[in-house]
């Protein structure tokens, strides 16, 4: 009994040593030979199967809106670093303040319409099929988020709240 | 030439070998150990003797082999599906987060 145990623990212990030893082995291996953390554009090659022709179009569209995205993200951190000082003084939301919000709120609207521009262009430059499904993908990662708040806030969450 | 005869043919020669022969003493409690022994054989449960015969089922080199092999095979299948999936993952991200910044989303 005790010696059958005994052969059952080491049986065990040796199974899920070779069992975690494969697959941390190959989960390395996967992770070294598949990421190209130095190509922003990696995801779009494998994920849509995009050409080479293809992927120069989009590269130089990613190339021209980074710039552009960047302008208007410094933009945007300068607006809230002023609201920030502003805010930082009282409790109260000065107009001052208020105002901030709004060029803030403004600002990011228009950087996102220009990101949505540039999914479209994007989209544009792959064969058909994979630029809308990239599209439906893009707007479900970036615009997704505030939809999904905006339900719950709503509460359109498939829940009533008891009173 | 006259073969010589065998010690056991000769019984006083046999005797006088037993004679000579040390009989080893025994290990402490060694009557009660057998009996404890016997008392367990009789008294095993049903999952006692299946489980001594999947013991020994399991350390023939046959079943032992066959067992590692799938282990192995599994445990690389599954490593590089889930290693290609987080690779992705973080191809992804790389690439929402510099066309789409936090601050965006």
């Amino acid at each position: 009994m005790k010696r059958s145990v005994l052969i059952l623990i080491t049986a065990l212990v040796l199974g899920a040593s070779i069992f975690a030893g494969a697959y941390w082995v190959a989960h390395r291996a996967s992770v070294m030979c598949c990421a190209h953390p130095e190509d922003d554009l990696d995801w779009l090659r494998t994920e849509f199967h995009l050409g080479t022709a293809e992927m120069t179009r989009i590269r130089a569209l990613h190339e021209g809106y980074l710039p552009k995205c960047a302008e208007m993200c410094a933009k945007i951190a300068t607006k809230q670093s002023e609201l920030d000082l502003l805010a930082g003084h009282g409790t109260n939301l000065t107009m001052d303040a208020q105002s901030k919000l709004q060029d803030i709120a403004a600002l990011r609207a228009q950087c996102q319409a220009r990101m949505m521009e540039h999914f479209t262009s994007v989209s544009q430059a792959m064969p058909p099929a994979q630029g809308q499904r990239y599209l439906a993908e893009m707007k479900r990662l970036t615009l997704g988020n505030h939809e999904q708040m905006e339900h719950s806030m709503s509460g359109n969450t498939g829940h009533e709240h008891s009173h | 030439m006259k073969a010589s005869p065998s010690p056991s043919a000769d019984p006083q020669m046999s005797a006088w070998l037993r004679a000579a022969r040390e009989t080893p003493a025994l290990p402490p409690r060694f009557e009660q150990n057998v009996w404890r022994r016997i008392r367990d054989s009789q008294t095993s449960s049903p999952f006692t003797g299946w489980l001594d015969q999947f013991a020994a089922w399991l350390v023939k080199p046959r079943f032992a082999f066959a067992a590692s092999a799938a282990l192995l095979l599994v445990g690389f299948f599954l490593g590089a599906t889930e290693g290609i999936h987080a690779a992705r993952q973080e191809a992804r991200t790389n690439y929402l987060a510099v066309v789409a910044p936090h601050s965006l989303r």
